[in-house]
């Protein structure tokens, strides 16, 4: 509230002086407005936060005021809304013509993922604080039908933008800019935590103080004609974050204090220099950018952490270095050329280039005891190795040509095609090089005054070098699943994509709007991981009406989604002498070594409708309504016994992010006489959410050291709004 | 709240009376050269505009050009409006695109927003000036310059007053239209995020039309705490965020594109968790048949991020860094 009312006040003085300005010119032209209004709502649900996501529907009063000037040397705009409220925004711009131009400006926006006490609560008894205490009883009395004593929180981030900018020209191809902001968030974060060193230790949620602050200042001096254009800019972004370590009693350590990391503050410095020249030959344009960014952080390594199982006792880590200081450097460099040869044929021609470097301390954690050690493939057998762990520090190169041309059939019917070829070299454990080849073609027709159509298809073809290929003493080893995996991200794949778009205007205010997308992923030379994946989309819309007196708008569109996979499970870290060779995914099913597929579909739909209709000279109605529906849902398929019996049964998911919004929110304008108007709105929102992940949910899970805690978070995102509003503007 | 609101509202309001103190309609020296409004009245808008103001020597009204700025000079027009257009008019399909385009460069080239626009999506796609930019009508409110709103607002309740960017962006990217009204979203309907926060229309020469270099870049501009660097780096997030995150919006929380576990597990298939099938019986509710008697904790909730939440990186120690778990 004090932040904001400063804001107010600073931001008032400095427009008040810039419009005196404007005065002393004698002919100065002032219009704007002044809204008051209210709020209020009904909200029904376990945890409301969902219905205020991004928004504040708590009920109350909110101003909004406006107001543009002009005189015959300065202009000045200002504009503010929700003012007092946790989504409040206020923005004030002006200038002197040809001279310079400011702005000034302040946004707040609340994120809200969990509001207690019915929805968010935790065992821990001091949320907020970044040393999170346990209930003295925990975890015996705690279970699901005792969570009531729990601590009620609201997992809500607040987010403030305040910043300005001043740029100065002085009538002259030259101009100067400075912007800075500063991004400060508030609130409490829900994070969570494995108890153990294994999954079967249960985990915890636990809630971390959000306390962050980024403060960019931008430096950016150019010099800009018809003809061409340079700048040089100079970034510098600190981020700070008052909490990099949370502690917290953990259970399964004997309610030892146990810790985790937050990410430190990190300064961020860019410099980058853009350029283009235009009117050269073919009538070419060529435009290029090249930056330098270095992002600097340091953190002190913890030098011991719990690791016996209910004790509290601390083992030492080791770390090779105190303190880890990260250090990676960025580098890119874009050149295109823009060619129209003739007045058929246009070219473009580019080139980019990226490199990432890691220049961070290589802190090595000298331990080999069990739960603190990472292991490697055994050399001399299949068993697993402890060996220390040791930072990955990911860098990378990337070139990245392309050409691309268009021929005009006629004017303003255009076929285009291009080729791009990206080549990325990368110090990855799975895959070190990877080559992106895709092509497209494309017709665009603009040529008709009642239709616009394009058409595109695209081919990306990728191949990547693996280096996981010989993973593995041998298949009783873990390590050989890896010849066998390819991540999505880098594996070999053919894409096809289909997009058709267009929009017809028959006849006058009628319009009809279509696209249809289609891409689909075929991974290839892999036998576990992701196989493929397809998206299929279809919209269409209508609109009619003369935009003075009424319009009507109706949109649908459905969409599918695929991912179909292939895995394995192998329920032991070696293979039982009964069933040797059980990490190849190539050798008969067992009941705990076996192949199984999964077919992961949403189906998703919406249908949109809204109308505007002007229905006196004083009376405007303007109204909209939704329907939105998501499903979601997971076959799977084990591979046999020899007996021909299914190696495990498997039972689909039948919800999956399920919901439904049904969204109403009609409205009344009414001109009053003297410049008034007056709004009433109504909006009805019903949210319904069903998910397996979710559904059933309770607070806790098993018993004992190894008992899970949740917050319930994302658990009951259920609601229904029934909002209603009014306001009241004077314009002058 | 009430008084709060009040006592802000008052800053305002005093700020407005010392604003509107004096204030003369220059209306009329606007109206320079703006013969053409005798008969085009439906087109007065553009006195609301920067291109009408009068005040301001490099507008097309201040320098005396008026509508001859942008629509050149037809002298036999008045006598014979219907058999002698203006040499450029800016409906679809009456004259080319890019000549529509030139018109607004002949005064707009040299604005360093637009040093991209040759190179960019929207430039060689023939995309016009005048699709985006309204530029007849008044500004609406929060906005210094008017951009197209074709069709009424489908947008569920928002307490604003302004019209959004997106709107204006969505009449092409019609897809986009849906992704951000998903269930995750960034706050782009709520008025928090636009489209230009990510993307340049006036041309980029990053792909996509970002505004910075890398997807990376520009995602680490607003989600600073993801920059690191840190000991423990998760690769796939160190190279693109769009591995996992879908920014337009998406069924599933956090953006991302697919449903965890899947999403983790089509990368990470090892002994035991990471590659185990997690089944519709292993959620809080029992299923008839099944042998599963307690909640699953790598299936239930959020999944693998249950235990493995530091997914971005982490500075944790040993193992606990190592697999993202602190």
């Amino acid at each position: 509230m004090k932040a904001k009312f400063l804001f107010l006040l600073i931001a008032s003085m400095f427009a008040v002086p810039g419009m005196s300005l404007a005065q002393d010119e004698g002919e100065t032209r002032v219009e704007g407005s002044f809204s008051v209004g209210g709020i209020g709502s009904g909200l029904t649900s376990q945890d409301s936060s969902k219905a205020s996501e991004y928004r504040d529907l708590s009920d109350g009063a909110f101003g909004v005021f406006e107001y543009r000037s002009r005189s015959s040397r300065f202009f000045h705009d200002g504009y503010g809304e929700n003012l007092g409220r946790d989504d409040m925004f206020i923005q004030f711009r002006g200038g002197m013509y040809n001279e310079f131009k400011y702005s000034v400006r302040g946004d707040w926006l609340t994120h809200n993922f969990g509001f207690g006490p019915d929805g968010a609560r935790t065992p821990y008894i001091n949320p907020g604080s970044s040393n999170l205490t346990l209930f003295s009883n925990v975890p015996v009395e705690l279970a699901n039908s005792a969570v009531s004593p729990w601590r009620s929180f609201d997992y809500a981030i607040k987010r403030r933008n305040i910043g300005g900018a001043f740029e100065f020209s002085h009538g002259s191809p030259w101009y100067f800019l400075l912007e800075t902001d500063q991004a400060k968030q508030d609130g409490i974060s829900n994070y969570a935590v494995a108890l153990g060193t294994s999954p079967g230790n249960g985990f915890t949620d636990v809630l971390y103080p959000v306390d962050y602050r980024t403060y960019n200042v931008l430096l950016e001096g150019g010099y800009q004609t018809p003809r061409g254009h340079a700048s040089v800019s100079v970034l510098q972004s600190d981020f700070e974050n008052d909490h990099t370590l949370l502690s917290f009693q953990n259970p399964f350590f004997g309610f030892g204090t146990d810790t985790a990391t937050f990410a430190p503050d990190n300064y961020y410095a860019r410099i980058g220099a853009n350029g283009m020249l235009r009117q050269l030959f073919w009538n070419s344009t060529l435009s290029g950018r090249v930056t330098f960014d270095q992002v600097t952080a340091s953190q002190d390594m913890i030098g011991a952490v719990l690791n016996t199982a209910n004790s509290d006792l601390l083992s030492p880590t080791n770390p090779s270095a105190p303190t880890f200081e990260g250090k990676v450097r960025n580098v890119t460099a874009t050149a295109s050329l823009a060619s129209v040869p003739t007045r058929k044929l246009d070219t473009r021609t580019y080139y980019r280039y990226y490199r990432r470097s890691n220049r961070s301390t290589d802190v090595v954690f000298n331990t080999t005891v069990s739960g603190l050690a990472c292991f490697e493939e055994g050399t001399t057998s299949p068993q697993n190795v402890n060996v220390p762990c040791a930072g990955h520090f990911y860098e990378y190169t990337k070139h990245n040509p392309g050409v691309e041309a268009g021929y005009r059939l006629t004017t303003d019917n255009r076929i285009s095609s291009g080729f791009d070829l990206l080549h990325t070299q990368r110090n990855r454990f799975d895959s070190n090089k990877t080559s992106e080849s895709k092509v497209f073609v494309q017709w665009s027709n603009t040529s008709f005054e009642t239709i616009t159509a394009r058409l595109r298809y695209q081919f990306l073809n990728r191949s990547s070098k693996f280096l996981i290929e010989n993973a593995g003493f041998d298949a009783n080893s873990p390590f050989f699943l890896e010849r066998f995996v390819r991540s999505f991200d880098v594996a070999n794949v053919n894409q096809h994509m289909v997009k058709a778009y267009m929009d017809w205007t028959p006849v006058e205010f009628l319009d009809f709007g279509l696209e249809i997308y289609y891409k689909r992923n075929n991974f290839k030379d892999l036998t576990l991981g992701r196989l493929n994946d397809r998206r299929k989309e279809i919209y269409a819309s209508i609109s009619y009406g003369d935009p003075s007196k009424y319009r009507v708008t109706l949109f649908g569109d459905v969409e599918f989604i695929n991912y179909d996979s292939f895995h394995r499970t192998v329920n032991a870290g070696t293979c039982p002498e009964t069933a040797p060779n059980c990490f190849d995914p190539f050798t008969p099913a067992t009941p705990t070594a076996f192949n199984w597929a999964s077919q992961l579909k949403d189906k998703n739909w919406t249908v949109e409708f809204a109308t505007e209709w002007f229905m006196t000279p004083k009376l405007t109605f303007r109204g909209s309504a939704i329907i939105q529906q998501t499903r979601g849902s997971v076959d799977f398929q084990s591979e046999t016994l020899d007996d021909g019996t299914p190696a495990a049964v498997l039972f689909p998911i039948t919800s999956y992010d399920d919901t439904t919004r049904k969204s109403v929110h009609p409205r009344i304008i009414y001109a009053l006489p003297r410049g008034m108007e007056l709004t009433v709105g109504y909006a009805f929102e019903n949210y319904s959410y069903s998910d397996d992940q979710y559904n059933g949910y309770q607070y806790t899970i098993g018993t004992g050291p190894t008992t899970s805690f949740l917050t319930g978070i994302y658990a009951f995102p259920r609601y229904r709004a029934d909002i209603g509003y009014g306001t009241i503007r004077y314009s002058f | 709240m009430v008084i709060r609101s009040v006592l802000i509202s008052t800053v305002v309001l005093i700020s407005f009376l010392v604003l509107t103190a004096s204030g003369e309609d220059v209306l009329a020296q606007a109206e320079k050269g703006m013969d053409c409004l005798r008969c085009h009245q439906d087109q007065a808008g553009i006195l609301e505009t920067k291109h009408g103001a009068g005040a301001d020597p490099g507008s097309p009204v201040g320098r005396g050009e008026a509508c001859a700025a942008c629509h050149g000079i037809n002298i036999q027009h008045e006598s014979n409006p219907s058999q002698h257009k203006h040499p450029v008019r800016f409906d679809k399909g009456a004259v080319p695109a890019r000549q529509q385009t030139e018109a607004c460069m002949s005064c707009h080239a040299g604005n360093r927003h637009l040093a991209f626009w040759e190179t960019g999506r929207h430039g060689r796609n023939d995309v016009r000036c005048n699709d985006c930019h309204a530029v007849h009508a008044k500004p609406p409110r929060g906005s210094t310059i008017a951009i197209t709103r074709k069709d009424p607002s489908t947008n569920p309740f928002v307490n604003t007053e302004r019209q959004f960017e997106y709107e204006t962006c969505i009449t092409c990217h019609k897809q986009t239209r849906v992704q951000i009204n998903k269930p995750s979203h960034h706050p782009i309907i709520e008025g928090k995020v636009t489209c230009s926060s990510c993307h340049n229309p006036h041309g980029s020469i990053s792909p996509g039309m970002i505004k910075h270099e890398t997807v990376n870049v520009q995602c680490e501009s607003c989600h600073a705490e993801k920059r690191g660097p840190f000991l423990f780096q998760h690769p796939a997030v160190e190279e693109n965020c769009l591995s996992c995150h879908a920014p337009h919006g998406s069924s599933h929380a956090k953006l991302l594109n697919e449903k965890v576990p899947n999403l983790c597990q089509d990368c990470h298939d090892w002994s035991r968790h990471p590659g185990t099938a997690y089944s519709g019986d292993q959620g809080f509710i029992r299923l008839g048949g099944s042998t599963v008697r307690t909640p699953n904790t790598r299936f239930v909730a959020r999944s693998c991020l249950n235990c493995h939440n530091a997914i971005h990186g982490s500075n944790a120690p040993s193992t606990r860094g190592k697999f993202l778990t602190r």
